[in-house]
């Protein structure tokens, strides 16, 4: 799969490219809100995994972004340090399909990476 | 007449002065930007053994670490840097990747640093150790830990009370019984929001907490009241109505938005006539969610309130209850005038949303 | 001994009592800030305010940021706005009648719409006419307010009025934040459990000559022009050495219109922002503490040292003028409003130390350095002083200014660095030797300017034309 991966902390942001590359995907990493979003636009990603608070766009705002200007249901998995209750829900209200909370576990990003993986094996 | 002579002499001390605060900023920059571009080095060296250390599998054996890390250990600023690019993963990290941090952190002994740090005179190095240990969950140095919860320095207590809380839970709280000190607003925060990452058991306390002398330890009760909705302590947070303290009672207003029961409403309104504004207005704001069409008379009276703010909300609350509230608002006799004409427009709006 | 000599003597006497009072004023300032600063930091090194920013317990803040004819930038100034980091606010950009587009503008960006709203006059404003918000769930925190043009201090109020938070933050709508910036603002006011916390300072810096990029600051730079040079150490001397001092005392008298947070409560009981001055941020801060000293109630004006927000400095003689002169006038007013305190022991240290220095060294100072020296050369072109003392007298006071400079300098390398090449900081301490030549002349002579302005009641706000963050900058 092709990942895209926002994140402003570097030393987070290597860590996932790390192992996402490791469990064989493709990853774009990006540093922030804007970033991002100019490089979903290039890159057409499989999934996007973003941070909420990054500089210039928040990921709220590149789930909305992203579920008004794309067609194609790009899957999003917001992770975060955020594990307020009405945050969580603003997100999946906004439309995202997995929210992790930090600290996170790897091996558990990798499980739920796998599931959209599998997704979208069955609709390629 | 002052001779000259002192002023050319002062002339010359600041000078003097002048010139070695400039040298001493010089050679200062100069030094700093040496270690910037070593930080470079070290961020590369720190990252990878971070990352090594997260994804590490071998339960058995020790993490390793290369000769160029241990021999860099021996400088004290690389070590600094290093604890706290490991506190920072730590943080957001779990599972056995975060074990595995923790690990590696023993294994290079930085925790005899931080006990080192305890230990030390100055209130910041002490604070900054604690929270170390906690981040680390280094459960062993509680006891040590625990008796810094009531220190007399503020950053020390916070840190201790952070601390205990990470490593017990709501169990941890337990320091509120004693605690002589205020805990500030911050800290409240802070507390609050460490809790929320454990899942509450209906721990106990909080009758005790809110009986407590300290105020600032019933406010927090309070809080915990209502962020819980502990719905049997309703009676215990009424008996706060009657505080003499102003932020006690406030708070108590507020949690019993969260708690009511049948005979809430009523009561907050029975205090209604002789509260401070202040009181009064956070009444009204309770009763928006949790007045029913009984009632609608007193609100509908509180429209006439010389408080611009308390007839809004007033509005607002008969808005919320049910039709039969909305409709007697419109109904109320100045409704098509100023204020009110606006007012209902903008409630009527915010119910649409 | 001539009439002419005891006259000389006993001016010159004078002067030199004036000038070594406010050296020690200021060795007093330069070593008192630098325990508060240094404290601060130790206090701040290991908190970690990132995890606050989703609580939604902290406290409520509407930030209000007045804006006219700023059509060219607002768009990416708001959406800076709505980026800072924290959950529990609302942005509240306050359209004083600007004559371009910037209305259309936001409610393009923005899908915005009018909504009926309610504005409780608290304070009396100009009329409101029309309140909007967005369609889009993201920008939920945003409030455009459109009024009928009334001035800064008026939109300010509007801003009051509407606010449904408890403090209130206001800013420039053109200055850069850091995305912190709330975060750390907002502490002050929940650490003081014995004090009403009724406002909190932030620190201003100059933004000429850095990277900025969308409202975001990329890399500091200090300026090439020697103007914003000057005034980056006269900010530096100002806010991390007078104001920390100040606030250390609980004297500070002024917080920047710029940036800083509000207990909106007070604000209100005090009457909001006074139109009727051009200095309507000082006057608020003592209006505020004059109200609380009254009540008799224990309360603190906070300070915070970070470099949160940045902001464009004027580039033109002719623009420095103006503000200063504005300035001048802004103190008189606010001194005058409020001379009631002065040396009145029952406001405290208010009345007996913030207000006299305000009075002795930042309103009489340029009118005793003008008079001062006007009286020094007419006493010279009438051969009746002797120049070697008189230029030691210059030099003692020249070189003591240099080394408050340095020293400001210094404490800038040691707690924030923005700095961080030696060519800069090389470069300031010039600036520092430079300043007293060619830019404090001016200032003194603008600020003569204001008074004299003052007294011939001339009350326009001197325009101030910027240049617009985004154009381009070197690199």
């Amino acid at each position: 799969m092709r990942i895209l991966v926002a994140e402003d902390d570097d030393l987070m942001l290597k860590t996932l490219e790390f192992r996402l590359k490791r469990d064989g995907h493709e990853v774009i990493v990006t540093h922030d809100g804007k970033e991002a979003l100019e490089q979903i636009a290039i890159h057409s990603p499989d999934l996007v995994i973003t941070d909420i608070m990054m500089p210039y766009s928040s990921g709220l705002e590149i789930i909305s972004a992203v579920r008004q200007n794309y067609v194609n249901r790009i899957p999003i998995i917001i992770l975060s340090g955020m594990y307020q209750e009405d945050v969580v829900l603003e997100a999946f209200q906004l439309g995202a399909d997995d929210y992790i909370t930090k600290p996170f576990s790897p091996n558990e990003l990798t499980v739920r990476v796998r599931r959209f993986g599998f997704a979208h094996a069955v609709h390629a | 007449m002052i001779r000259p002579y002192y002023f050319i002499l002062a002339i010359f001390f600041f000078i003097l002065v002048a010139l070695s605060l400039i040298a001493f900023i010089l050679i200062y920059m100069y030094l700093r930007n040496k270690s910037t571009k070593k930080q470079q080095k070290w961020t590369v060296m720190a990252n990878l053994l971070i990352r090594k250390a997260i994804f590490f599998e071998e339960i058995e054996d020790d993490i390793p670490v290369t000769l160029r890390v241990q021999q860099s250990l021996k400088q004290t600023p690389f070590r600094k840097f290093l604890t706290n690019e490991l506190l920072k993963a730590k943080k957001n990290v779990s599972g056995s990747a975060a074990e595995n941090i923790k690990q590696l952190y023993l294994q290079l002994n930085l925790n005899q640093y931080a006990l080192a740090g305890l230990k030390n005179r100055r209130w910041y190095l002490k604070a900054q150790a604690i929270q170390e240990l906690s981040v680390m969950g280094l459960k062993e140095y509680l006891t040590k830990i625990y008796r810094f919860t009531n220190n007399a320095n503020e950053l020390v207590r916070m840190e201790a009370q952070i601390a205990i809380v990470n490593f017990y839970g709501f169990e941890g709280l337990r320091f509120l019984d004693v605690v002589s000190y205020p805990i500030t607003e911050w800290q409240q925060i802070k507390l609050l929001q460490e809790l929320l990452r454990i899942s509450p058991d209906n721990f106990k306390g909080i009758e005790k907490w809110l009986k407590s002398p300290n105020k600032t330890v019933v406010v927090f009760a309070l809080k915990l009241v209502r962020g819980y909705h502990r719905f049997e302590l309703h009676d215990s947070v009424v008996g706060c109505l009657a505080d003499a303290d102003k932020q006690v009672k406030l708070q108590a207003i507020i949690s019993l938005g969260e708690i009511y029961t049948a005979e809430t409403s009523r009561l907050l309104i029975g205090q209604f006539l002789s509260a401070h504004p202040k009181h009064q207005l956070a009444i009204i704001k309770v009763l928006q969610n949790i007045a029913t069409d009984d009632d609608i008379p007193f609100l509908l009276q509180q429209l006439d309130h010389e408080n611009v703010e308390i007839k809004l909300f007033a509005a607002r609350a008969l808005a919320n209850i049910s039709a039969k509230g909305l409709e007697s608002l419109m109904n109320h006799k100045q409704a098509l005038q100023y204020p009110f004409i606006e007012i209902i427009a903008q409630v009527k709006n915010e119910l649409a949303i | 001994m001539s009439w002419q000599t005891f006259v000389f003597d006993f001016f010159t006497y004078a002067i030199l009592a004036y000038s070594v009072t406010l050296m020690s004023c200021y060795i007093f300032i330069g070593i008192y800030s630098s325990g508060a600063v240094n404290n601060y930091l130790h206090k701040n090194s290991f908190t970690d305010y990132r995890i606050l920013a989703g609580s939604t317990q902290t406290p409520s803040m509407s930030i209000l940021a007045p804006a006219y004819n700023e059509g060219a930038n607002i768009i990416e100034n708001v959406r800076s706005l709505l980026s800072i980091y924290y959950n529990n606010m609302e942005v509240i950009i306050l359209n004083d009648g600007s004559k371009d587009d910037s209305l259309e503008k936001l409610i393009a960006a923005y899908d915005l719409y009018k909504i009926d709203f309610f504005v409780n006059q608290q304070i009396h404003t100009k009329k409101v006419r029309g309140v909007y918000k967005s369609r889009n769930h993201v920008y939920r925190k945003l409030i455009v307010v459109d009024k009928e043009n009334g001035g800064k201090a008026d939109a300010l109020n509007v801003g009051v009025n509407i606010a449904k938070n408890d403090y209130i933050v206001c800013i420039d709508v053109d200055c850069v934040l850091e995305q912190d910036a709330l975060l750390k603002l907002a502490k002050p006011f929940l650490e003081y459990p014995n004090h009403r916390v009724i406002a909190t300072g932030g620190v201003i810096r100059i933004a000429n000559g850095c990277e900025i990029e969308n409202g975001r600051l990329i890399k500091v730079h200090l300026p090439e022009q020697f103007l914003p040079r000057v005034q980056t150490l006269e900010y530096i001397r100002a806010f991390l050495l007078g104001r920390m001092a100040w606030s250390r005392l609980n004297g500070l008298l002024l917080i920047s219109g710029a940036f800083g947070a509000f207990d909106k409560e007070i604000v209100i009981k005090c009457g909001g922002y006074n139109h009727k001055t051009v200095g309507e941020d000082m006057e608020l801060v003592v209006r505020m503490r004059r109200y609380m000293e009254e009540l008799k109630q224990p309360y603190k004006v906070a300070f915070i040292p970070d470099p949160l927000c940045w902001t464009e400095a004027p580039a033109s003689f002719k623009i420095l003028g103006r503000q200063r002169n504005r300035w001048t006038r802004g103190t008189i007013e606010t001194l005058r409003f409020h001379k009631i305190m002065f040396f009145n022991p029952s406001y405290g240290l208010l009345g007996m130390i913030s207000y006299p220095y305000w009075f002795f060294f930042e309103f009489l100072a340029p009118i005793v350095e003008f008079v001062g020296m006007s009286v020094f050369i007419i006493f010279g072109i009438f051969g009746l002083i002797n120049w070697s003392f008189f230029f030691i007298l210059l030099a003692f006071v020249f070189c003591f200014g240099f080394l408050y400079s340095i020293f400001a300098v210094l404490m800038e390398v040691l707690t924030y660095h923005q700095y961080k090449q030696q060519k800069d900081i090389a470069n300031l301490m010039l600036t520092a030797f430079l300043e007293p030549f060619i830019f404090h002349p001016f200032v003194v002579w603008s600020a003569i300017k204001g008074n004299i302005d003052l007294l011939r009641k001339k009350n326009a706000w001197g325009e101030m034309t910027r240049q617009g963050l985004s154009s381009p900058k070197k690199k």
